[in-house]
This record gives C-alpha cells, sequence and structure tokens, in this order.
C-alpha cells in the first residue's frame, strides 16, 4: 500500500489458542502492513511463540481476559506508538488480507473515521448460523446503542487515531463489537461500512460464536454491561 | 416457645455472633455489618413471634404471612444475585486492568532490554 510510506499503519491482532493459523495471518498482514500487533489472550498453546518468530510485536496477557479486553491492550501500544491507523484483523484466518485495502481507503481519503469491513455485502461462503448470528447481534445493538450497522461483530475494522483516541471501552469480551458501535455513535465519529469477503472453513467456524450461546451471551454481557454501567 | 423456634433462635444467634466477629476482625464494614445485623435482626422476630406476618400480610394484601416470608425471600435473593454479579464485575474490571498493565509493561521491558543487547 502506498500510504505505508506516510502513514504509520498498525493492525492488531487479538489471538487466544490460534497457533494454527496465526503464522499464516500474519504472513498474510504483512503483505501489506509491517506493524502487526499480536495480543496473546492467554493462550495455552504456541501462539505467542509462533508470532514472535514471525516477527509481529507480541503482548501476553497471564491469562484468558477476552476479545474486549485483548482488543484495549493492542489499542493501547498501537497509539503509544504512534499509529495514524489502525486495524483490528481476526487471528483465526476468516479474514482476507486482499481487503484490508478497502477498510484503509476510505480513511486515507479523509471520506470516514472508522470503517467496518461487512461480510454480509461481500463476497463469500458465509453460512446461514453465521448470518442469522450477525443479524441477531446487529439487531440488539441497534436496540442498546441506536445505530444500526449490517455486520457488528465484524473482526475487519479501520480506525483513524483521533478516532480511537475519543473510543473509551469497558467492555471485556465479545460485547465489544457493540460497544464499538455504541461510542462511534455517542463521538458522532463518521463510519463507513465496505464490503468484505469472509473466509469460512471448518475452523473459522469452530472458533467463532455458536448460534444460540454466542448470541445469548453477547445479548446478555450489554444487558449487563448497560445494568451497572461498569 | 417450641422446640423448632428454640433451634432457630440458637442458629440465629450464632449467625449474630459470627457477624459481631467479622466486624471486629475488620472483615466486614460497618454498612455490611448493620445490613445484616438487620436482616437477621428481623428473623429472629418473624421466628420469636411468627403471627407478625401474618398481620403484616394482612396489611400488605397477600394473605398468609408463609406466602410474605417466600416474598421476602425471592426479593432477597434476587437482591444478592444483583449486589453479587455487580460486585464481580467490578472485581473483573480491576483485575483485566491489572493483566493489562502488567503485559504492557512486560512488553516494555522485553523491547528495552532486545535494544540494549
Amino acid at each position: 500500500m502506498t500510504s505505508n510510506k506516510t502513514l504509520k499503519i498498525f493492525a492488531v491482532v487479538p489471538a487466544y489458542n490460534e497457533e494454527k493459523k496465526i503464522g499464516q495471518v500474519i504472513e498474510g498482514l504483512k503483505k501489506y502492513i509491517s506493524d502487526i500487533i499480536v495480543v496473546n489472550d492467554g493462550s495455552l498453546d504456541k501462539t505467542a511463540q509462533i508470532a514472535k518468530e514471525k516477527g509481529a510485536v507480541l503482548v501476553s496477557h497471564c491469562f484468558n481476559l477476552g476479545l474486549g479486553a485483548a482488543l484495549r491492550t493492542g489499542f493501547c501500544l498501537a497509539l503509544e506508538k504512534g499509529a495514524d491507523i489502525i486495524l483490528t484483523f481476526d487471528a483465526d484466518g476468516q479474514h482476507n488480507p486482499d481487503d484490508l485495502e478497502k477498510v484503509i481507503t476510505p480513511i486515507l481519503k479523509g471520506q470516514a473515521d472508522v470503517v467496518i469491513g461487512t461480510r454480509l455485502k461481500g463476497k463469500g461462503n458465509m453460512p446461514l448460523s453465521r448470518k442469522i448470528i450477525s443479524f441477531l447481534a446487529s439487531l440488539f445493538t441497534y436496540i442498546f446503542y441506536g445505530k444500526w450497522v449490517s455486520d457488528s461483530q465484524s473482526g475487519l475494522r479501520a480506525f483513524k487515531r483521533q478516532a480511537l483516541e475519543k473510543i473509551k471501552l469497558s467492555s471485556q469480551k465479545m460485547e465489544v463489537s457493540s460497544e464499538i458501535i455504541g461510542q462511534i455513535k455517542k463521538h458522532n465519529l463518521c463510519l463507513k461500512e465496505v464490503p468484505i469477503s469472509g473466509i469460512y472453513t471448518s475452523y473459522s467456524l469452530s472458533k467463532g460464536q455458536k448460534l444460540f450461546s454466542g448470541s445469548v451471551r453477547i445479548v446478555w454481557d450489554v444487558l449487563i454491561s448497560k445494568l451497572f454501567k461498569i | 416457645m417450641f422446640l423448632g423456634q428454640f433451634l432457630f433462635v440458637l442458629v440465629i444467634l450464632f449467625f449474630i455472633y459470627r457477624l459481631w466477629r467479622n466486624f471486629l476482625n475488620k472483615s466486614i464494614n460497618k454498612v455490611q455489618f448493620i445490613e445484616w445485623l438487620v436482616f437477621w435482626l428481623i428473623a429472629l422476630g418473624i421466628v420469636i413471634w411468627p403471627e407478625t406476618t401474618s398481620f403484616l400480610a394482612r396489611v400488605l394484601g397477600i394473605g398468609r404471612g408463609a406466602d410474605l416470608i417466600i416474598y421476602l425471600a425471592l426479593f432477597l435473593i434476587f437482591y444478592f444475585i444483583f449486589s453479587f454479579t455487580r460486585r464481580l464485575k467490578i472485581i473483573e474490571k480491576n483485575i483485566t486492568k491489572i493483566v493489562q498493565q502488567m503485559a504492557l509493561d512486560d512488553y516494555k521491558k522485553k523491547s528495552f532490554k532486545e535494544k540494549e543487547d
């Protein structure tokens, strides 16, 4: 990407027990981005070792905290390192690194503060169960935070530094994706959705949210965080 | 006083004694001590004068004293679940902050060491 020469672009990859895919994910990202932060969220396998060997910046939680906490740690480090644009990228190999340009371009052109890659509008073999989870999660996000996003749970996002500095996250787990949408609305940030392709393998499906427990968990966590305002 | 009542009174007095000990040991603060003391004193009153629940139940339009106790118990259980969930979330949040800070400090130490080497 030509923009890399002038702007510091960091990718934050939260990872928990991803030894099978993390190497491949880092290799894919390295084609476009040199600064990759892997947040090893208390993995019990060789995730940290592989990430280090592949040349990523590695920061490790001593035990598993959850997606929200891992993203916050990664964001904190990326901002400290002077990142201008911060990307989030799932470690289970479900995103195509070729889509990075699509999520970064609107920020470079000044058309958006935050960009979310939507898997529902792009090419890919998204299974029906995932489409249902995604729709339900987006619906609950709309009910609780008042902003409609077609794929609120997408892990491929891009943030302008100034936007990420405003976003204050407190979620611990998967509900962070909805909280991000809430913060975008709260701070009146300009959000753009771009179509991306999802890569669904038996591995990535086994790692992701389950139809019932996944949806219930997100709703419960959003409810608790809203109720207690913690 | 029936034998059952007598046993309940003994059990409640034992809990009040434990509560007092916890307060003296500073395991609980003043507010928690008062909350629990009020709870056990109400329980003691109900055991010694069970007819008071019937009177209160009639006043509140519930019907029987036993029903009033069940409603109160349910209310208390919900209150405690709510209170414990909230405390658990606060503890979880604090632990998260510590672990995150440790991770970032550890990263900085390691990168500093690598630069020195």
